[in-house]
């Protein structure tokens, strides 16, 4: 398992776009921390600023270039048909599967605390008297679980279609586009079911502003959790 | 390390790739793998590698693979030339390789070298030649020093020069008591390569025998001899149920070695002047055997 894991983590670090995906998404989350903190601070350095105000430099912005990142990991395997090379080399699919996956959240999960470090430097940089960053633990805590999903179903999503730009594209456009124009168009008899829209619910869900609203994270994992069986089943089964 | 598979078996749908094919590759050989295009040929070594699902079983030395703990130590294999990132430097994507079975940094700076690739080693292989990608390829087969290789058209692209060091290079891996397993469409590197034949078509063994064998067996048995008693000696053989002729002082017989017309003339009393097998190469038998058996034809209709 520990080769496996090598073997992921070169993957990984051998390929320049992980680390540009990764720098880039630290500086645009970063650089909006830092807009949003001198609007603030043109009129007055804001004082007892809390990390969960810039929730929205997170959610989604980071989300998506994590989830690039994400959809890379099958999706270079199936576009250059390197998943041969590593089923031949690793033929343990399962451990294949999962090694890879908990690589991912891993690198993931650093490169989100690195981030939040950045911008919570910023933010004791740029105001006075900032609220500690554990007033917003619970606000940090809900964006990482949207992460850690929205990002787990990129990668589910490549690995059944076997199509890398598939996985970026369908969580955001879902996200940001379709959820919301469909809820828009949505026959009264039927408004019931935007509740259940998954990730347009989730991401309210993240919000600091939307603490006691009604929108759920609960959609989302459920579709994770589908994603989750149907991926796993087709890695297991389909040629390689 | 000997290998067999057995009852390998693979359909896309109603069509047949891999029917029922059982063999056994040898220690110290080097086994070629031999099918027109579309008989199954890549779907059988990606079947062996567990890549593909299909029925039958690949056993190496008496296991699967997957029962081994460091795999890439048991098979090698090359199964197409650009299995690689196009981004990822050749000594990274050997690196990689490496992991599964702690094959230490020297090794890969050694392999690199040995495949000539050492001032590419830091470079992306998206510009690779065909001749490099292949070579690279090699490299991840053979870092880890398997005792067993699955080759899928290794010499494709390569130079003349490279593709001569190939088969000096697989004919030494072989000697050291590992067993090569070579597919290839150059009929006449593979007849200098081989020990053994492999031959499927439409997904179905049609031979698995020694080189020489193979040959000897699908020549359509072509013996000349030469006489000084010619039409005593063509009396003699048509007697015997040979089929033979007179042409340019020569008599053509149908026939599978030279011992027998030899000893046919020498207990008529002819004198032999000449005597040789008119051999077949790989090349004319192959194509006589698998004449009718192509998947897909070129030429339009017949």
């Amino acid at each position: 398992m520990i080769r496996l894991f090598k073997y992921e983590f070169l993957r990984i670090t051998s390929l320049r776009s992980s680390w540009v995906l990764t720098i880039l998404g630290t500086l645009m989350v970063a650089g909006i921390g830092f807009l949003a903190l001198d609007t603030f601070g043109s009129v007055a350095r804001p004082t007892g600023f809390e990390f969960s105000s810039l929730i929205p430099a997170f959610v989604p912005v980071w989300t998506v270039w994590a989830a690039t990142l994400a959809s890379q990991a099958f999706g270079h395997d199936y576009r250059h048909g390197t998943i041969r090379l590593t089923l031949s080399t690793f033929p343990n699919r399962l451990a294949v599967y999962f090694v890879r996956v908990m690589t991912v959240l891993i690198w993931c999960a650093i490169w989100l605390a690195v981030t939040i470090l950045i911008v919570n430097a910023e933010i004791a940089a740029f105001t006075y008297q900032p609220a500690p960053l554990s007033d917003s633990y619970a606000a940090i805590g809900k964006m990482v679980a949207f992460n850690a999903l929205f990002i787990l179903t990129s990668m589910f999503i490549v690995l059944i279609t076997r199509v890398l730009a598939l996985g970026v594209v369908i969580p955001l456009m879902m996200a940001s586009v379709v959820e919301n124009i469909v809820a828009l168009m949505m026959p009264e008899k039927f408004k019931w079911s935007i509740e259940y829209f998954p990730y347009s619910n989730a991401m309210s869900w993240a919000m600091p502003w939307n603490e006691g609203g009604t929108q759920s994270i609960t959609p989302l994992v459920v579709l994770t959790a589908a994603l989750f069986v149907i991926s796993l089943v087709m890695f297991k089964k389909r040629d390689a | 390390m000997k290998v067999e598979a057995t009852n390998l078996a693979k359909s896309f749908g109603s069509k047949k790739a891999v029917d029922d094919l059982s063999f056994t590759l040898n220690e110290g050989s080097v086994t070629g793998f031999l099918g027109p295009n579309g008989s199954g040929k890549s779907t059988t070594l990606r079947l062996m590698m567990g890549l593909d699902h299909g029925s039958g079983q690949t056993l190496f030395d008496g296991k699967p693979l997957g029962q081994y703990k460091y795999v890439t130590k048991v098979v090698g294999t090359h199964l197409d030339a650009k299995l690689f990132h196009p981004n990822r430097t050749a000594r990274d994507h050997l690196r990689m390789i490496a992991t599964e079975s702690g094959v230490s940094k020297k090794r890969v700076d050694e392999v690199l070298e040995l495949m000539g690739l050492q001032d590419v080693a830091k470079k992306r292989p998206k510009g690779f030649s065909l001749g490099m990608a292949q070579r690279l390829g090699l490299a991840g087969a053979v870092l880890a020093e398997p005792n067993v290789l699955f080759l899928d058209e290794p010499a494709n692209g390569l130079d003349p020069a490279t593709i001569h060091w190939l088969r000096d290079f697989i004919r030494k891996y072989a000697a050291m008591g590992n067993s090569v397993l070579v597919s290839s469409h150059l009929l006449s590197e593979m007849e200098l390569m081989a020990d053994d034949l492999i031959v499927i078509a439409k997904g179905k063994l049609i031979a698995n025998e020694s080189m020489e064998s193979f040959i000897r067996k699908n020549s359509g048995g072509k013996i000349q001899v030469r006489v000084d008693q010619s039409a005593n000696l063509l009396n003699v053989l048509h007697s015997k149920g040979f089929s033979a002729q007179e042409n340019n002082g020569w008599i053509q017989v149908a026939a599978n070695d030279t011992d027998t017309i030899g000893h046919i003339a020498f207990e008529s009393g002819i004198r032999v002047l000449e005597l040789s097998e008119n051999r077949d190469s790989l090349e004319t038998t192959f194509l006589r055997l698998t004449d009718d058996q192509q998947e897909f034809e070129t030429g339009g209709q017949k």
